[in-house]
C-alpha cells in the first residue's frame, strides 16, 4: 500500500513538460479517435516511446523536437488502434456504444470555456467536429500545436503545399459555415 | 556617310534613361525585402497569398481557443506511464515467429558440419564396438562377422534431415499462467555408407521434438 502511496507520488522529469504541453497532444489524440479513453491510451503509447527514446539516449533532437515526434506517433497509435477496433467489431458484428466513454467525453469538452458565450464559437467547435479529419487535423497541429506546414507534411507524410492548402480548404470550410449559420439566423 | 554615323552614335550617348517614379521605386524596393521574407517562411506567404482577410480574421479567431487541460489524474497517470517506460516491451521486441514453415524449415537444414560431425561419431563408435582392436582414423563403420577376418568398411556419404510431420497443438499454459505454444515436430535423419563394393548402408536416426515458445495475449 505505501508502495503504492509512494509511486502515485511520484513525479517524473517529465511532468512540467507534460503539465505544459499535454493538453494540446490530447486534443489532437481526441481528434483522431472515437473517445476520450481510446484518445489516452493513445497519447500515453505515444509518450512511452518518447520517454524510452529520450531515457535511452536514442532520441535525435532536444527537447522543440518532442512534439513533432508525438504528433507523428499519436497519429500512428491512433490508426492502429482503429484497426484493432475495426477487426473487434467485425467478430462482434454488433456496434455498442460505450456510454462510459461517451459520458467522459461529454463531460471533457475540447476547449477552454471563454468568459463570453458566443455563438460564432460554438458553432466553430461543432464545425471543428465534423470537418474532415485530413483537415481538421492540419488546422489542429498549426493552430494549437504551432507546428510550421514542413513540420506538418513530414509528420502526416505530406508534402508543404498539401499541408497548406488542407488548413487553408479547412479554413474556408469553417467559414462557409458561419456563413451558413447566417443565413440560418443562428446569428 | 561615316560622320552622320558619328553624329547618330553621339545624339544616341546623349540620351539619359528617364529616372523611376517614386511609386515603382517603392514598389520594386517593396519586392526585394520581400525575397528575403519569402526564404525566412515560405509556407506563410502561401497562406498569406491565399487567405483573404475574412480567413485571416477566422484564424485569428481560432487561435485564441485553448485547448480544453487535461485533468490532474490523467497527468498523473501519464507521467508515471512514461517514468515507467522501461517496463514496457516494445513490440518489434515482442515478436515471436510463429510461422510453423519457418521454424520447421530452419529445424531441416541442419548445418553440414553438424552432419559430417554426427556421421564421424557414429562412425568411430561403431567401429569401437565391433572391434577395439582395429580403431581406424578415419569415420568409417567397420561391419565384421564372428570368425571372418576381413571387415568390410563402410565410409559416409550424404546426410539428411527431412521434417516428418509437424502439429500445432495450440496455445497451452504452464503452471506458472504463462501462455506457450506447443509445437511438436518429428524429424527423420539420416546416414547414408557405401562400402569398396558399392554396397550402401543407410542408418537412420528419428527424432521428436516439442517446442514451446511464449506467446502475447492480449
Amino acid at each position: 500500500m505505501k508502495a503504492t502511496a509512494r509511486r502515485t507520488s511520484h513525479k517524473s522529469c517529465f511532468r512540467p513538460w507534460l503539465e505544459e504541453n499535454g493538453s494540446r497532444f490530447l486534443l489532437f489524440a481526441r481528434q483522431q479517435t472515437r473517445s476520450l479513453a481510446d484518445a489516452e491510451d493513445v497519447l500515453q503509447e505515444a509518450l512511452v516511446k518518447l520517454a524510452r527514446k529520450v531515457e535511452e539516449g536514442t532520441f535525435v533532437g532536444g527537447e522543440e523536437a518532442w512534439p513533432s515526434f508525438l504528433y507523428t506517433q499519436i497519429r500512428r497509435e491512433a490508426i492502429d488502434l482503429g484497426r484493432k477496433d475495426d477487426r473487434r467489431r467485425k467478430r462482434e458484428e454488433t456496434v455498442v456504444n460505450d456510454d462510459r466513454s461517451l459520458k467522459r467525453d461529454i463531460e471533457m469538452p475540447l476547449f477552454e470555456e471563454s468568459g463570453n458565450r458566443d455563438e460564432t464559437r460554438r458553432i466553430l467547435i461543432e464545425g471543428l467536429k465534423v470537418l474532415p479529419q485530413k483537415f481538421a487535423e492540419v488546422i489542429n497541429m498549426k493552430l494549437w500545436g504551432e507546428q510550421t506546414f514542413a513540420e506538418i507534411g513530414e509528420a502526416l507524410g505530406i508534402s508543404l503545399n498539401t499541408a497548406a492548402s488542407r488548413y487553408r480548404y479547412g479554413i474556408e470550410a469553417l467559414r462557409k459555415q458561419l456563413v451558413t449559420s447566417r443565413l440560418k439566423g443562428d446569428l | 556617310m561615316e560622320a552622320e554615323v558619328n553624329v547618330v552614335k553621339e545624339t544616341l550617348k546623349d540620351l539619359k534613361p528617364l529616372p523611376l517614379s517614386g511609386k515603382l521605386l517603392d514598389r520594386l524596393a517593396g519586392a526585394m525585402e520581400q525575397v528575403g521574407a519569402e526564404e525566412k517562411s515560405e509556407e506563410e506567404t502561401i497562406i498569406h497569398a491565399t487567405l483573404n482577410q475574412d480567413l485571416v480574421a477566422l484564424e485569428e479567431r481560432l487561435k485564441d481557443f485553448v485547448p480544453h487541460g487535461m485533468p490532474e489524474n490523467m497527468i498523473g497517470r501519464l507521467d508515471e506511464a512514461m517514468s515507467r517506460w522501461h517496463e514496457k516491451v516494445p513490440l518489434e521486441e515482442k515478436i515471436v515467429p510463429m510461422n510453423p514453415r519457418e521454424t520447421f524449415a530452419k529445424k531441416s537444414y541442419c548445418p553440414e558440419w553438424r552432419s559430417v560431425a554426427a556421421v564421424a561419431l557414429l562412425g568411430v563408435g561403431a567401429a569401437f564396438l565391433i572391434s577395439q582392436d582395429q580403431v581406424t582414423p578415419s569415420a568409417r563403420v567397420l561391419v565384421g562377422n564372428a570368425g571372418r577376418t576381413t571387415p568390410v568398411v563402410f565410409t559416409p556419404g550424404e546426410a539428411s534431415s527431412s521434417v516428418v510431420s509437424a502439429s500445432d497443438h495450440g496455445v497451452i499454459w504452464t503452471k506458472d499462467g504463462l501462455p506457450v505454444r506447443c509445437l511438436e515436430v518429428e524429424v527423420k535423419n539420416q546416414v547414408y555408407f557405401t562400402n569398396e563394393r558399392g554396397e550402401k548402408l543407410i542408418l537412420e536416426q528419428p527424432k521428436r521434438e516439442v517446442m514451446f515458445t511464449p506467446v502475447e495475449l492480449d
